[in-house]
């Protein structure tokens, strides 16, 4: 959401007619969410949403095995993943242009870090994809970073980071510096769900903080035997219910069988 | 001034630039940012005007009826339920006569719950007496509020200013901000032909003396805001003008767009408009003579205007965002009313889309455009389109041959 109005913004001060769009169940960090920039000279008439992008940006390498993520990329399309890996890694993706840059990586280096050790990776992205797309001007960014963000010299040396660390699509597997440090509970979920222990049902009280707080409705009960569900439909993995659960009943796992 | 904002932003910014003296409004979702907006002008002191929290809709009404009746520019936004629960103090302010400008966010009736778009709150409360306008971008939001004030003030009629949720109200795009002395040499303060000051008066006193409508005439009262129909258009018409000249940009009540060889029409209302433009556009790419037409004014109902447009294409395709059950499409009703008297009466197909925040898709408006050119005569019902699972158009299209 910040990204792609960031974005917008950046273009609207090289000379471009912008327009950032999200589409979300219910908003929460960690919970998918898809937004669409379109960038034109001429004024942006559409109003719905992306089904034909130039180019798509992963913002997690786990939403890679999500097999919608590239549906409607132009054949010339090109791909931004946040990832260690180099884009010739994702055999899947060889038709198009892959980069990767490694936010997380650089977030965590600069110390751009949530306090739960989320690190936030909006600018790194951004950054990079300026150097993927060299028509909006980098000062802009910079600009649009500065006005719209509280550690706004934090944010702009990870989109300089960003953009000097980018891969491009011809980047050699054995060449580049690959990372492996990332931590992987400190990103977002991929395609777990959150799951009802039932070995540890004996801590649930049954106290409903899961059902009440869960923004999109997606846990529900079951009275004799109790058990509790997650609807792998509706659930965005915002990982709410994990967190706030003071039994710690629910945890992390493959999401119950649809 | 150049800003990516949000439709919300827009609106807050043409309310803002038109320096209301009192702003009452309750926050809802998906309306929620205008009013946070306008209070933080208000904090930073930049709006002049009166910022007051009540604890409803039909409060928030219910002040700017008041402040109205004083004589004061007013300012409110609701959307969906929280129009619904202004419904009784709607009919009362145009009864009234008063210059009120609200925007209504579009967003569906519950039940279902849903906080996303269509156009089925403001539609319903078509019966009102406001004028009503539904916008197509960002910038026709700003700029539509500040016209809004110019047309009612003029008249003495409230204006509904309505955008879609979700669609413009989160979307964000590129935005011209007028300068603040552009707008004031536009609209300048408000000066009412006839207010109530102090205390003591009674209901009878919110009309002129010589005009006694509460009293004796409430048939008469009714009798001239139904004729204020043609003036409605004719200021608005006039309001943009000097609206163009001094901004250099302007929205017509229906705007054609490819029109002038087009057999078939595409007829849309709110943010949809952009989307059919870049479909017409590729379609006459492809050879085919199709045009569109935009309703910006949906009460009253500019039907010279587009019996005018119309009347001789032959085929109508009007699809919208709204439904009344069992009937079908608003717009649809009413653009058959208004054609059924002309010459020769074109095809007009209606379809019905994007119910409940679901997309209006390209590829949607051009199957729908399609199905039209392939048919030989228009259906008496509705056609859904986009309609998951259940009756859709492929479905409808069968039907379609197996009737012929």
């Amino acid at each position: 959401m910040v990204a792609s109005k960031f974005l917008a913004e950046a273009a609207a001060m090289s000379g471009y007619c912008s327009q950032a769009f999200a589409s979300y169940g219910a908003l929460r960090r960690g919970g998918k969410v898809e937004s669409y920039i379109r960038i034109s000279e001429t004024p942006v008439q559409p109003h719905c949403k992306m089904y034909e992008p130039d180019c798509v940006v992963l913002m997690d390498e786990t939403l890679v095995s999500d097999e919608d993520v590239l549906t409607g990329l132009k054949e010339d399309g090109k791909v931004l993943i946040n990832s260690p890996k180099p884009g010739k890694e994702f055999q899947a993706m060889e038709s198009f242009e892959v980069y990767t840059v490694d936010a997380y990586r650089i977030a965590n280096a600069k110390g751009l870090v949530l306090p739960g050790g989320m690190p936030v990776i909006n600018t790194t992205l951004l950054g990079a994809l300026l150097g993927v797309f060299e028509m909006i001007r980098f000062e802009d960014l910079q600009e649009v970073i500065r006005e719209g963000t509280p550690k706004a010299e934090k944010n702009i040396e990870c989109a300089l980071e960003g953009k000097k660390q980018l891969l491009g699509p011809s980047t050699d597997i054995a060449s580049g510096e690959v990372s492996l440090l990332r931590d992987a509970e400190s990103v977002s979920s991929g395609d777990r769900y959150p799951v009802y222990d039932p070995e540890k049902t004996a801590r649930c009280d049954r106290c409903q903080i899961c059902y009440i707080l869960c923004p999109s409705l997606a846990v529900s009960f079951q009275e004799d035997p109790f058990e509790l569900h997650v609807n792998k439909q509706v659930c965005t993995r915002c990982g709410i219910c994990i967190e706030e659960c003071p039994r710690g009943a629910i945890s992390w796992g493959r999401g119950e069988d649809d | 001034m150049i800003k990516v904002i949000t439709g919300n932003d827009a609106a807050g910014y043409g309310a803002f630039l038109s320096r209301p003296d009192v702003v009452c409004a309750y926050p809802i979702t998906p309306q929620s940012q205008i009013p946070e907006q306008l209070a933080k002008f208000q904090a930073q002191g930049l709006l002049k005007g009166k910022f007051v929290n009540v604890e409803s809709e039909m409060a928030a009404l219910g002040y700017v009826t008041g402040a109205s009746i004083g004589g004061v520019r007013v300012f409110t936004a609701t959307s969906s339920q929280g129009l619904a629960w202004m419904h009784e103090g709607l009919h009362w302010a145009a009864g009234a006569r008063l210059p009120i400008v609200l925007v209504n966010v579009n967003r569906p009736m519950g039940a279902p719950w849903n906080l996303t778009c269509d156009q089925i709150d403001s539609l319903s409360q078509r019966d009102t007496g406001w004028m009503q306008f539904y916008c197509e971008s960002n910038q026709e939001i700003l700029d539509t509020v500040i016209q809004a004030y110019k047309i009612s003030e003029s008249l003495s009629l409230p204006s509904m200013v309505c955008l879609d949720g979700v669609y413009l109200s989160y979307l964000s795009e590129t935005v011209e901000i007028p300068d603040q002395d552009v707008v004031d040499r536009y609209l300048p303060a408000f000066n009412p032909s006839y207010k109530i000051e102090g205390g003591g008066w009674k209901l009878y006193d919110i009309f002129p003396p010589d005009q006694n409508a509460y009293a004796g005439d409430f048939m008469g009262n009714r009798y001239e805001l139904h004729k204020l129909e043609s003036k409605c258009l004719e200021r608005t018409i006039a309001c943009d003008e000097e609206f163009r000249a001094a901004f250099g940009r302007g929205y017509l009540p229906v705007e054609e767009y490819c029109c002038d060889d087009a057999d078939l029409v595409v007829v849309m209302s709110g943010s949809a408009v952009g989307t059919a433009r870049n479909v017409v556009d590729r379609m006459r790419e492809e050879g085919w003579r199709v045009g569109l037409v935009k309703i910006k004014m949906f009460r009253p109902f500019p039907k010279e205007l587009l019996r005018k447009t119309l009347q001789d294409r032959s085929k109508v395709v009007v699809i919208e965002r709204d439904l009344s059950p069992g009937q079908g499409g608003i717009f649809h009703q009413e653009l058959k009313w208004a054609l059924s008297g002309t010459a020769n009466v074109s095809q007009v197909y209606g379809f019905v889309s994007g119910l409940g925040g679901a997309d209006i898709t390209p590829a949607l408006i051009s199957k729908a455009v399609h199905f039209a050119i392939n048919s030989d005569q228009s259906p008496d019902e509705v056609i859904w389109l986009g309609l998951s699972e259940r009756e859709n158009i492929d479905e409808y299209d069968r039907k379609a041959v197996t009737i012929r």
